[in-house]
C-alpha cells in the first residue's frame, strides 16, 4: 500500500507476523519498485505535453522524478530511474532530438550532473531507510521487551495470589488425556511444579474413598459435557490429606469434549474452621440443652414443692379449723345452758371466725389451682355460664331485683373449669355490689377495642375510687369494708391469674357510686362463631 | 351376732370425736372401731399383728377411710382392701378433708364407694356424718351381708 504520511516509511515497516509473508499482497514492494522504475516515462511524457512552456529546462520534470522513485522504489528502482530519465532526456529533449548524436559538451555535463544527482537521491534515501528500519525495529524490540516484563510482572502477581488463595488452574487433552497445571497446583499436591500430569495420575492423588466421586465426575465431563465443582479430599505426594476444592469444565468443538480445564483450590483451612465451627457449636447447644434441662427440673421440682405445700394447707389446715368450730358448738350445744349469755356470743365469734378461716383457705386454694396443672384450650360459650351463674345468684337470694342482659354466643377458648370461675367471679361481684343499689343492672357483652375483643361486664354497683385500682387484682386486698361488702380479697386474684394463663389481659374502670365496668380479653375459638 | 360396726381409720383425734358425736346425736349406737393410721387399719381387717385376737368374726359394715394417714397412706389401705378377695366387696367411704380433683379421682379408681369431705362448719360436718351413717348401716346392702 502506498501510504505517505510525513517522513515515513511505511512499506519498511517490520512485519508484524510472519504468516502475512505468504499474502498476496507481500507482491508489493516488487511492483512498487517497477512503478518506481517507470515513472521517468510519465515524467517524459508530462514534460512533452509542457514542453512549449518550460523549454529548454530539459531535466524540469526528471530532477523530482529521480528523487520521488529512489522514495518509492529503494535503490535499485531509483538508479534504473535515474538512467532510464537521462536516456529519455537525451533522446526527447536534448537538440538535436531522436537522434543520439554527440549534443553540445554543455548537455553533456548536464547528463553527468543528472546522473551523479540521481545516485546520490538514491544513496540518500536508502541511508534515510535504514535509519528508519533501524529505529523501528529498536522501537519495536523496547515495546516488546516492555510486554514482556508486563507479562512477567503480572504472572507473578497472579502466581503471588494463586499462593495466598492456594488456587490454581489445570487443563488436559481428552484425546491424550496429558495435561499442564498451574504450579500452585503443583504446589496443592506437593509437587515441583516442572512435573506435568496426566488426567489418570491426577485422579490418583485423591483419597481412595473420595475417588470413584471424581473419576465419575471426570468421565461425566468428557462423555456428557457435565461440568463439575467438587469438595473432595487428596493426600499429596507428601502424604498431607487435603481439603481441595475442584471446579471442572468441558471445552467442546465441534460438538465434542477435546478438553477439561478448570481449577483447584486447597480448603483445608476453611474446612476445618468450619468443622471447629461445627464442634463448637455442638458443644455450645448441648450445654445449653443440659442447662435447659437443669432449670427445668429445679422449677419442676419448686412446682412440686408448691403444690404439695397447697395440699398440705387444703388438708392439714382445715382439721384444726373444724376442731375449733366442731367443739364450740359441743360446747354451746352441752353447756350453753350454764353459760352466761356473753360467754355463748364468745363462742358464736370463735365458730363464725373458724367458718370465715376456712373460706380463705378455699380462696387460696382456689388461687393456686388457677396457677397449677395443665391448661385445657377448648371452645367455652361465656355468655351461658354467666346465664347459669345468674341463675344460681338470683336462686339463692330470690328476694333480690336485679335486671340482667347477657349478650348470646360470647366464645372463649381455653379452660372450662378456670373461665367458669372466671365469669363466677366477676358475675358474682357485679351481684355482690349492687346489693345496695335500687334498681340493679348486670350486662355482659363483647365490644371491639384497640385491635382486640373485649368483654365487658358491667354493673350500677357501689363501684371502686380508681386511685386504689392497682390493689384490685392483688390477692387478700379489698377496696371495700367487711362490714359494707364482706368478702376474702381473693376472687379478683384468682380471676387476674387465670386471665394471665390464657395470655389474655384484664382492666377495671370504675368511679364511687357509679358502677364498675370489667374488660376481659381472652383468646377467640380457633374455629368461626356459628351463630 | 353382734351387729354392724364401723371401722373408722383417723389420725386426727379432734375429728375422731366430731365424728362419734355426730353419729351419737344422730341416734346410730353401733359401735365404732377406730385405728389410726393405715397399717393398723389392714391389721384389723385381716386380723394381724395387735388385732390378732380382736373379738368378733365378722368385717365392718362399711369403713370410713381418711386419705392422709401416717404410714401407709388412705389410697393405698383403698388399694389393699380391694385387692384381697377376703375384703374386695367391702364398703369403703373416703372422708377427707381434701378437695383435689386428683384425690376424687384416684379414689374412685382404686374402687372407693364413696367421697365425701369433711366440711369446716360443724353443722354441716355433723349432718354429713349422720347421713353416712344411716344410708350405709341402713339403707344399703352388700353381698354377703350379715343381716
Amino acid at each position: 500500500m502506498l501510504k505517505f504520511s510525513g517522513w515515513r516509511y511505511d512499506c519498511f515497516r517490520p512485519p508484524k507476523q510472519p504468516a502475512r509473508a505468504m499474502h498476496p499482497a507481500s507482491f508489493r514492494p516488487s511492483l512498487r519498485s517497477v512503478i518506481a522504475a517507470l515513472l521517468p516515462v510519465a515524467a517524459c511524457y508530462a514534460q512533452w505535453l509542457c514542453w512549449p512552456v518550460i523549454r529548454p529546462l530539459i531535466w524540469f520534470f526528471f530532477y523530482p522524478v529521480v528523487f520521488f522513485s529512489s522514495w518509492l522504489g529503494g535503490p535499485g528502482a531509483g538508479l534504473t530511474a535515474t538512467v532510464l530519465a537521462t536516456g529519455l532526456a537525451w533522446w526527447f529533449f536534448m537538440n538535436p532530438v531522436h537522434v543520439l548524436a554527440k549534443p553540445s559538451p554543455v548537455l553533456y555535463l548536464n547528463a553527468g550532473l543528472f546522473l551523479v544527482m540521481g545516485g546520490l537521491f538514491t544513496l540518500f534515501h536508502e541511508r534515510l531507510r535504514r535509519a528508519t528500519r533501524r529505529a523501528a525495529e529498536a522501537e519495536a524490540a523496547a515495546a516488546r521487551r516492555a510486554a514482556d516484563a508486563e507479562l512477567r510482572e503480572q504472572g507473578e502477581l497472579l502466581d503471588r495470589m494463586s499462593r495466598l488463595a492456594k488456587v490454581g488452574g489445570w487443563a488436559f487433552d481428552v484425546a491424550t488425556l496429558k495435561g499442564s497445571w498451574s504450579d500452585e497446583v503443583a504446589r496443592i499436591h506437593d509437587l515441583d511444579p516442572s512435573i506435568q500430569p496426566d488426567a489418570r495420575s491426577a485422579i490418583g492423588f485423591y483419597l481412595e474413598e473420595d475417588r470413584p466421586v471424581i473419576a465419575e465426575a471426570v468421565r461425566k465431563a468428557i462423555e456428557e459435557a457435565c461440568p463439575y465443582d467438587l469438595e473432595l479430599r487428596l493426600v499429596s505426594a507428601r502424604g498431607v490429606t487435603k481439603w481441595v476444592h475442584t471446579i471442572g469444565r468441558p471445552i467442546l468443538q465441534d460438538g465434542r469434549v477435546v478438553r477439561v480445564q478448570g481449577a483447584l483450590q486447597d480448603i483445608t483451612d476453611r474446612m476445618r474452621i468450619e468443622r471447629d465451627l461445627r464442634d463448637s457449636e455442638l458443644r455450645h447447644r448441648a450445654t445449653l440443652e443440659q442447662r435447659v434441662a437443669e432449670r427445668t427440673t429445679e422449677l419442676q421440682a419448686a412446682n412440686g414443692d408448691l403444690e404439695s405445700f397447697a395440699y398440705a394447707v387444703s388438708h392439714d389446715l382445715r382439721a384444726p379449723l373444724r376442731a375449733m368450730g366442731g367443739f364450740s358448738q359441743a360446747l354451746l350445744d352441752d353447756y350453753g345452758a350454764v353459760l352466761a349469755p356473753e360467754g355463748r356470743e364468745y363462742l358464736d365469734h370463735i365458730i363464725t371466725s373458724s367458718h370465715r378461716m376456712g373460706g380463705l383457705i378455699d380462696g387460696i386454694l382456689h388461687l393456686s389451682r388457677a396457677t397449677r396443672g395443665e391448661l385445657a384450650r377448648v371452645p367455652v360459650d361465656l355468655s351461658a355460664l354467666a346465664e347459669a351463674v345468674l341463675a344460681d345468684l338470683a336462686g339463692s337470694e330470690p328476694e333480690r331485683h336485679v335486671r340482667t342482659q347477657v349478650q348470646p354466643g360470647i366464645r372463649a377458648q381455653g379452660d372450662p373449669r378456670l373461665l367458669e370461675a372466671v365469669v363466677g367471679n366477676l358475675v358474682g361481684n357485679a351481684w355482690k355490689y349492687t346489693s345496695r343499689t335500687a334498681d340493679a343492672s348486670i350486662q355482659m357483652d363483647a365490644v371491639q377495642e384497640d385491635g382486640k375483643r373485649w368483654v365487658r361486664i358491667r354493673d350500677n354497683g357501689c363501684g371502686f375510687d380508681m386511685a386504689f385500682a392497682d390493689k384490685l387484682f392483688k390477692p387478700f386486698q379489698r377496696l371495700h369494708r367487711q362490714d359494707e361488702f364482706p368478702g376474702l380479697g381473693i376472687g379478683l386474684a384468682t380471676v387476674h391469674r387465670i386471665v394471665r394463663r390464657h395470655g389474655g389481659e384484664i382492666k377495671a374502670v370504675s368511679a364511687p357510686g357509679r358502677g364498675a365496668c370489667f374488660y376481659l380479653s381472652l383468646p377467640m375459638p380457633e374455629t368461626a362463631e356459628a351463630s | 351376732m353382734n351387729p354392724l360396726s364401723i371401722l373408722m381409720v383417723e389420725d386426727n383425734r379432734e375429728d375422731e370425736m366430731l365424728t362419734l358425736r355426730s353419729l351419737q346425736k344422730a341416734h346410730l349406737g353401733n359401735a365404732v372401731d377406730v385405728v389410726r393410721d393405715g397399717q393398723q387399719a389392714l391389721d384389723f381387717l385381716f386380723r394381724e399383728g395387735e388385732f390378732q385376737d380382736r373379738p368378733g368374726t365378722d368385717l365392718p359394715a362399711f369403713v370410713l377411710l381418711d386419705l392422709g394417714l401416717p404410714r401407709l397412706g388412705g389410697l393405698d389401705v383403698l388399694a389393699r382392701i380391694r385387692a384381697d378377695p377376703r375384703t374386695s366387696t367391702l364398703p369403703v367411704v373416703i372422708f377427707t378433708s381434701s378437695s383435689e380433683e386428683e384425690d376424687r379421682l384416684a379414689s374412685a379408681l382404686r374402687g372407693a364407694n364413696s367421697f365425701v369431705r369433711k366440711p369446716i362448719e360443724f353443722a354441716a360436718f355433723a349432718e354429713r356424718v349422720a347421713r353416712l351413717g344411716i344410708y350405709w348401716l341402713a339403707v344399703n346392702e352388700r353381698p354377703g351381708g350379715a343381716r
